[in-house]
């Protein structure tokens, strides 16, 4: 991956990489044209398996100039049923649900706590060599460690100039995940400390909010995304605990020196809704919000555009859906926007000339609302798009629907499966024996009788 | 007549997997409540088959049960299905462990424990399980453990020694006896 703006948004970084890909446009194309022809049963509930892996230190010897990050799996579950929630909610008139998974991996144990993996980073380090000023002088190639605790992970291998990325590579990130989860079968959600998008020569730190990708290259690229822990909601953080909220603040000021970062009651939105919407949006084939045209965000200040014309997709400008143009805010961590609606059908955007030349970045928490949180709807477009890839043969959307069952222990799945039917008759059916037939009185017998023999032999094979 | 379900109910030599063998075997003048014919054929594509363990066991003093429901369908990696398109003969292997992940009250358990299981077998539309073909029940009296502790007695008695205290060969012939009347309950 190639990061292209810098900052703020994987998933726009992603897509541009991948519409540069002649092999991964291709399949971008290809889903895009499969996807948008047909039209989906709203009325039935597409049921999905979903983890959240929380990246954590509890015991990091580097711990020197920033505090430690531990969860315990307890905090780490009341967060995974809390975020379930929200992402649930943020799904609805889509009916796309999902459960907390018990089994991520198909051939793996049954995890203690359904949907919540966690994941000590203190091993995580890479090593990338570039070509660079030397400290003795002159020009050659340079090698730098980082690790997940110092540097983040990277967002992307390199910038637009062909300079590294500070960061652990995202691939091992990839590959912890990968040893504990199936990807392409269960929706995953990495919840980590920072996205490092600093150029390696560049002193000026910038950071991304999430990234992922599109479902179109899910097996070309690693299909999860990855949330930051301060992009969740203060009672998320207060679930994890008040140390770790404590940590996460100490935190933000230490990695985010620069950036102040509006509290939760200046948003004025008191709904997380628009950025799980976004999320859960760019992992299942809606284009991430702010994208252009391709050529448009190759450029070193990519414009925003409200064109609606055409699927970038596919060549055009347009973000893929006939009546939902791309929305543009300044600064991702800017103060906040007035009036700006994200999701929704609605007509395109008046942006001001100073949007325009702003580069294209969208802060999902910045959204203003005035309360209406109920106005940020997915569009009857945008359901089909999303619900269509789980009806499209050979997507990973469809292979997350079709191997729900195996992602759940039986009696997950046999509780979920029920709730399909009246309580009466799956507890008449499901879990009664065919006759009241007791074998209590047999069962006394049986048990004194062998507790005879145990006695017996014991003293024999024992003494 | 009615589909006559049957039944071959073990576990495996380690006591650690239950061993569920359909042994109804093809409707025919001696095998009336066979598979076919006059009755119905559990062909894949439209029949469920629910086999249903239940347990009864001792927590202390006090006599407790645990019930699971395995579906050949879900549990066909368990499962050993003779034919392409239906499930006749099927043999499904239930490790402990498998029987835990439903069974939560056995979490204790580790192997089959010799206890008196009450198995069902419930063969139904797969599209309307409300549409029985047919039911039947077991008992199964699971004596693994115990009997190999007898055996193991029986191979601990010096038989050769002047002076044997014959009092252990009384205990264990008397326990070799119990099994039988175990087996018998």
């Amino acid at each position: 991956m190639i990061l292209r703006h810098g900052k703020i948004s994987g998933f726009v970084d992603e897509l541009v990489d991948s519409l540069l890909n002649g092999e991964q446009a291709d399949l971008l194309s290809n889903y895009s044209s499969e996807v948008t022809g047909g039209a989906s049963d709203v009325d039935s509930t597409i049921k999905i398996p979903i983890v959240f892996v929380y990246l954590h230190e509890p015991s990091n010897d580097q711990a020197t100039s920033a505090p430690v990050l531990e969860i315990t799996p307890e905090q780490a579950f009341l967060a995974s049923q809390r975020l379930l929630d929200g992402f649930n909610i943020a799904m609805i008139e889509s009916n796309i649900k999902f459960y907390l998974s018990d089994k991520p991996k198909v051939d793996g144990d049954i995890i203690d706590y359904p949907g919540s993996i966690l994941i000590d980073t203190q091993d995580f380090t890479s090593e990338t060599t570039y070509f660079g000023l030397l400290e003795e002088g002159g020009f050659g190639n340079i090698t730098r460690e980082f690790t997940y605790y110092r540097d983040g992970i990277a967002i992307g291998d390199q910038d637009v100039d062909g300079n590294p990325i500070v960061g652990v590579n995202k691939n091992v990130i990839d590959e912890a995940v990968a040893e504990r989860v199936d990807t392409n079968n269960v929706f995953t959600v990495v919840i980590a400390n920072k996205l490092n998008a600093t150029n390696i020569n560049d002193t000026s730190e910038t950071w991304a909010y999430m990234t992922g990708i599109h479902p179109a290259v899910a097996d070309v690229k690693s299909y999860y995304t990855i949330l930051p822990y301060y992009g969740l909601r203060e009672i998320i953080r207060d679930d994890l605990g008040a140390d770790v909220a404590m940590q996460l603040g100490m935190s933000s000021m230490n990695w985010y020196p620069n950036i102040t970062f509006p509290s939760e009651e200046e948003l004025v939105v008191e709904s997380p809704q628009p950025l799980y919407k976004h999320i859960i949006g760019s992992m299942f084939g809606l284009l991430p919000l702010g994208i252009s045209s391709l050529e448009l965000m190759q450029t070193p200040f990519p414009e925003g555009t409200c064109s609606t014309s055409g699927c970038i997709l596919t060549g055009g400008e347009g973000d893929c859906c006939d009546d939902l143009p791309p929305r543009i805010t300044p600064n991702y961590f800017s103060t906040i926007e007035k009036d700006i609606v994200l999701w929704g059908d609605i007509d395109c955007y008046e942006l001001s000339s100073e949007e325009i030349f702003n580069p294209v970045i969208a802060n999902p928490m910045n959204f203003i609302l005035d309360s209406q949180d109920v106005t940020i709807i997915f569009s009857d477009e945008q359901v089909n798009i999303m619900r269509s890839g789980f009806e499209t043969n050979g997507t990973v959307l469809k292979q997350m629907k079709d191997t729900f069952s195996e992602y759940m222990s039986y009696s997950l799945y046999s509780d979920i499966y029920c709730e399909d039917y009246p309580d009466n008759l799956r507890a008449v059916y499901l879990k009664k024996s065919s006759s009241n037939k007791n074998y209590s009185e047999e069962s006394t017998k049986f048990n004194s009788i062998k507790t005879k023999i145990e006695l017996l032999c014991n003293h024999i094979v024992y003494k | 007549m009615a589909l006559d379900l049957k039944l071959d109910i073990q576990t495996t030599n380690d006591c650690r997997t239950l061993v569920i063998e359909d042994m109804t075997g093809n409707y025919s003048e001696d095998n009336l409540g066979g598979w076919g014919e006059l009755n119905h054929i559990p062909y894949k594509n439209n029949t469920s088959i629910y086999i249903i363990v239940k347990v009864y066991f001792y927590e202390g003093e006090e006599l407790v049960t645990s019930e699971g429901v395995f579906s050949l369908d879900t549990y066909q990696n368990f499962a050993d299905i003779p034919f392409e398109d239906n499930y006749k003969k099927f043999k499904l292997a239930l490790p402990i462990r498998t029987l835990q992940e439903i069974m939560d009250e056995i979490e204790g358990f580790e192997v089959v424990e010799d206890n008196l299981y009450q198995i069902s077998i419930r063969v139904s539309d797969s599209t309307d399980i409300t549409n029985e073909y047919g039911h039947k029940e077991f008992v199964f009296k699971n004596t693994c453990m115990t009997s190999k502790l007898v055996s193991k007695a029986l191979t601990s008695i010096n038989l050769q020694c002047e002076d044997c205290d014959d009092s252990d060969l009384d205990k264990v012939l008397l326990a070799k006896s119990l099994l039988e009347s175990l087996e018998n309950v």
